[in-house]
C-alpha cells in the first residue's frame, strides 16, 4: 500500500482512546466499563503496531487534518521513532488498564478514573505523532490536564500537595513552551516540524535559532524531569493510585525525552554544540541524583520514582553525545526503560498489597511470592544494567558510544554513568534484602494478592525478558531509527513532498461591481 | 511600540513570579495567570506589530498575520481550563485544611507514610463546609455501575 492509502493510520491511535474516553464518561456497570477499557487499549495497541509495521521500511506517514496541505494545516506524522514511541505507550497503557481492572477502586472509578486514563493516552499518543510545534503544546496540555485530574483524584492530603506542585511546575513550563512557539514562529515563520527543519537548514547555524532550541530544551527538561527541574517527580508518582502511577512513570517523562530527540535531531540539528553540552552535563548530574535519591528512600514507589529520574539522565546523556552510535543506544534504552519501569511499578503494587504497607520493611517474602521475587531480580538487574539483561546491553552501548566520542565532558558523563549504575545496584539490592531476603517475622501479616494484579507484574517482566532475548532485532530497529533521525530529509520529504513550499501571495481585494 | 510591549511583558512576568513565590494558594493561581497573559502578549509581539487591516477579505490589504492570533486564542482557552482546574484543587485544599496557606497541603519533609496524612482526607468531602455530603444524601440512587 502506498503512504497515501495509509494516511489515516497516524490518527487511529489518537482517536481510538479519545472515543473510548468519551464513551467511558457514561456511568456503565463496572464489567462493561472494564471491557470497554480493555477493548480500547487493545485496539490502540493494534493501531500502534500497524504504525510500526507501516513505517518499518522507512516510509513517513503523514495525515493532514481537514485536508489542509502540510505547512499550512496541522499534520500528524509517523516515522520510525514516533511509531515506536506510540507502540511503547500503547503497551504501557494496556498494562495500566489491566492493573486498574484487577484492583477495584470504587471511589476513583465513580469519578471517571478510566475515562481520565484514556484522555491521558490520547494526549500521549498525540504528543508522539504530531508534526507541529504548537500542536505539540496542545497535545502536552491534553496529556497534562488528564494527568492533573488523575493526580488529585481521590483528594488525599498527600495527593493534593504533590498534585498542586506538579500542576504549578507544568503550567510554568507550558507558558514557556507557548512563548517559545511564538519565538519560533517569529524567527522562522512556521511551526510545522518539517518546514522548521527546512528553513533552519536554509538559514544555517544561527544564534537566534539556537536560543529557541535551548528554550525548548528547558521546557522539555522540565517535562522529562532532568536534574534541577525534576524535583516534583519523586513526590508525585508515589501519591498516585498504583495503575495510573505505573503509566505516568513509564511514559510521561519519556514524552519529554521524545520531544528533545525530535527537536535536536530532526528540527534544529544545525548548531548542536550548546544543546549537546547542556544535555550531557545535565544528564550526568541527573543519573547520579536519581541513583543517590533511590538509596535514600525507604518506600517502594519512591525508590522506583528515583530510578525513573536516573533513566532520564541516561537518555539525556545518550542524546547529548550526538553520535550515531549514541543515538542508536538511546533509542534502544528508551524501550528498555519504558518496559522495565512499567514492570517495576506493577511489582511494587503487588508488594505493597501483600505487605499492606508502602514501606520496604517486610523481609522474607521470598517464601510467599517466589515468582514475584524472580521478576523483581530480573527487573532490578535491568535497571542497574548488569548482564544478562537488556539493560546491560543498552547501557553498554551507551557507555561505549561515550568512550568513542571522547570529549572530556563525555568522559566525565561516562564515569558518572558507571557510578550511577553501581549506586542503583546497591539501591535495588537493599530493596531485595529488605523485602524478599531474610526470615519473615510473624508479627507482620501477609495479605493475599489477586491473581490479576500479580499477572500484570509477571507479564510486564516477561516483556522485559523478551527485550533481552530479542536484543538483536531491537538494536537493528534502533539502528534504522537513528539513521532516519540523522537524515531529516526523509522526514521533510514525507511531510512536505518533493516540491518546494510556495507561500501564496496575499489575496487582492475583489473588484467592486 | 515593541519596547512598550516588551516592558509590559516584563512587568507581567515579574508580577507573576512574585505571586508564584507566595505562600497563599490563590496568589499562586493569580501568578500563573499573569505569566500566561505575558506569554500571549509575547506571541503577539514577536509575530510583528503592524498598523494594517485585520485579516478580513472585505477590507483593503495589506493584512495582519492571523496565525499568532489563532495561537493566542488556543492558549487562552487552554489556560482557562487549567486555571479552572487549579482553582478546583485550591478549593479542595481549602476544604480539607480550612485555610489557604500552602501549609494546607502538609509537610513533605520527614513524613511518616503510616501517619494519618497518607489516608483519605475525607471519604466523601468532610470539609469545614460540608456541601457535597448533603448532595450525596439528597440523591439516594448514586450514578455509576457499582455492584
Amino acid at each position: 500500500m502506498t503512504p497515501a492509502d495509509l494516511a489515516w493510520l497516524p490518527l487511529a491511535p489518537i482517536l481510538t482512546p479519545m472515543g473510548l474516553g468519551l464513551l467511558l464518561l457514561y456511568p456503565w456497570r463496572r464489567p462493561v466499563r472494564v471491557g470497554l477499557a480493555f477493548a480500547g487499549a487493545l485496539l490502540t495497541l493494534l493501531f500502534a503496531a500497524g504504525l510500526v509495521a507501516a513505517t518499518a521500511g522507512g516510509t513517513v506517514l503523514s495525515s493532514s487534518l481537514g485536508g489542509w496541505p502540510a505547512p499550512f494545516g496541522i499534520v500528524m506524522v509517523a516515522d520510525r521513532l514516533a511509531a515506536w514511541m506510540s507502540l511503547l505507550a500503547a503497551l504501557s497503557g494496556l498494562l495500566a488498564v489491566w492493573q486498574a481492572a484487577a484492583d477495584p477502586d470504587p471511589v476513583r472509578e465513580k469519578h471517571h478514573f478510566f475515562a481520565l486514563l484514556f484522555f491521558l493516552f490520547t494526549g500521549v499518543q498525540m504528543s508522539f505523532l504530531t508534526g507541529d510545534l504548537f500542536n505539540l503544546f496542545v497535545a502536552f496540555e491534553v496529556m497534562l490536564v488528564a494527568s492533573y485530574a488523575l493526580a488529585v483524584l481521590g483528594s488525599t492530603r498527600e495527593q493534593l500537595r504533590e498534585g498542586f506542585r506538579y500542576i504549578v511546575m507544568n503550567l510554568v513550563a507550558s507558558a514557556l513552551l507557548v512563548v517559545t512557539c511564538g519565538l519560533a514562529y517569529g524567527v522562522l515563520g512556521t511551526l510545522n516540524f518539517a518546514h522548521l527543519a527546512q528553513r533552519s537548514a536554509e538559514l544555517g547555524p544561527n544564534t537566534t535559532v539556537t536560543a529557541v532550541g535551548v528554550l525548548l530544551l528547558v521546557v522539555f527538561a522540565a517535562k522529562g524531569a532532568l536534574f534541577p527541574l525534576g524535583f516534583w517527580l519523586p513526590g508525585t508518582y508515589p501519591a498516585l493510585p498504583p495503575a495510573a502511577g505505573a503509566f505516568f512513570a513509564a511514559v510521561l517523562t519519556k514524552v519529554g525525552i521524545y520531544a528533545l530527540m525530535r527537536v535536536f535531531t530532526t528540527v534544529f540539528p544545525q548548531d548542536p554544540a550548546l544543546p549537546n553540552t547542556l544535555l550531557l552535563g545535565l544528564g550526568a548530574v541527573t543519573m547520579l541524583f536519581g541513583a543517590f535519591g533511590a538509596v535514600s528512600q525507604r518506600e517502594w514507589r519512591r525508590i522506583l520514582s528515583f530510578t525513573v529520574i536516573s533513566s532520564v539522565g541516561y537518555l539525556a546523556f545518550g542524546l547529548g553525545l550526538g553520535t550515531p552510535e549514541a543515538l542508536r543506544a538511546s533509542v534502544a534504552y528508551l524501550a528498555v526503560s519504558v518496559l522495565v519501569t512499567a514492570a517495576l511499578f506493577a511489582i511494587a503494587a503487588v508488594a505493597e498489597r501483600a505487605a499492606g504497607s508502602r514501606l520496604v520493611r517486610m523481609r522474607g517474602m521470598l517464601d510467599f511470592l517466589p515468582l514475584l521475587a524472580g521478576c523483581f531480580l530480573l527487573c532490578a538487574l535491568t535497571v542497574a544494567g548488569l548482564p544478562p539483561t537488556g539493560g546491560f546491553v543498552a547501557k553498554y552501548a551507551l557507555v561505549r558510544a561515550g568512550l568513542a566520542q571522547g570529549s572530556p565532558l563525555a568522559l566525565v558523563a561516562v564515569v558518572s554513568a558507571l557510578l550511577a549504575s553501581l549506586v542503583l545496584l546497591y539501591a535495588m539490592l537493599s530493596v531485595w534484602r529488605g523485602f524478599f531476603w531474610g526470615r519473615h517475622l510473624l508479627t507482620f501479616p501477609v495479605y493475599r494478592v489477586p491473581l490479576g494484579l500479580r499477572g500484570v507484574a509477571y507479564t510486564a517482566t516477561a516483556l522485559v525478558a523478551g527485550l533481552t532475548l530479542f536484543a538483536g532485532p531491537l538494536f537493528g530497529w534502533a539502528e534504522a531509527t537513528a539513521r532516519e533521525l540523522r537524515q531529516p530529509e526523509g522526514y521533510i520529504r514525507g511531510v512536505l513532498g518533493t516540491d518546494p513550499v510556495v507561500i501564496p501571495p496575499p489575496p487582492t481585494l475583489p473588484e467592486e461591481p | 511600540m515593541e519596547p512598550l510591549f516588551a516592558l509590559i511583558i516584563g512587568l507581567l512576568v515579574a508580577a507573576g513570579v512574585f505571586l508564584l513565590l507566595s505562600r497563599v494558594i490563590v496568589r499562586v493561581v493569580l501568578g500563573l495567570s499573569f505569566i500566561a497573559y505575558a506569554a500571549n502578549l509575547a506571541i503577539l509581539t514577536v509575530a510583528g506589530l503592524r498598523d494594517v487591516s485585520p485579516p478580513l477579505l472585505t477590507l483593503p490589504g495589506p493584512y495582519t498575520d492571523p496565525l499568532p492570533q489563532a495561537l493566542i486564542l488556543t492558549a487562552i482557552v487552554i489556560g482557562f481550563a487549567t486555571t479552572a482546574l487549579l482553582l478546583t484543587v485550591a478549593l479542595r485544599a481549602y476544604q480539607v485544611a480550612g485555610h489557604d496557606d500552602v501549609a494546607a497541603f502538609g509537610d513533605n519533609l520527614a513524613r511518616d507514610p503510616d501517619a494519618q496524612d497518607g489516608s483519605f482526607a475525607d471519604p466523601e468531602h468532610q470539609s469545614p463546609d460540608r456541601p457535597d455530603v448533603e448532595d450525596e444524601e439528597a440523591d439516594p440512587a448514586p450514578t455509576g455501575g457499582r455492584p
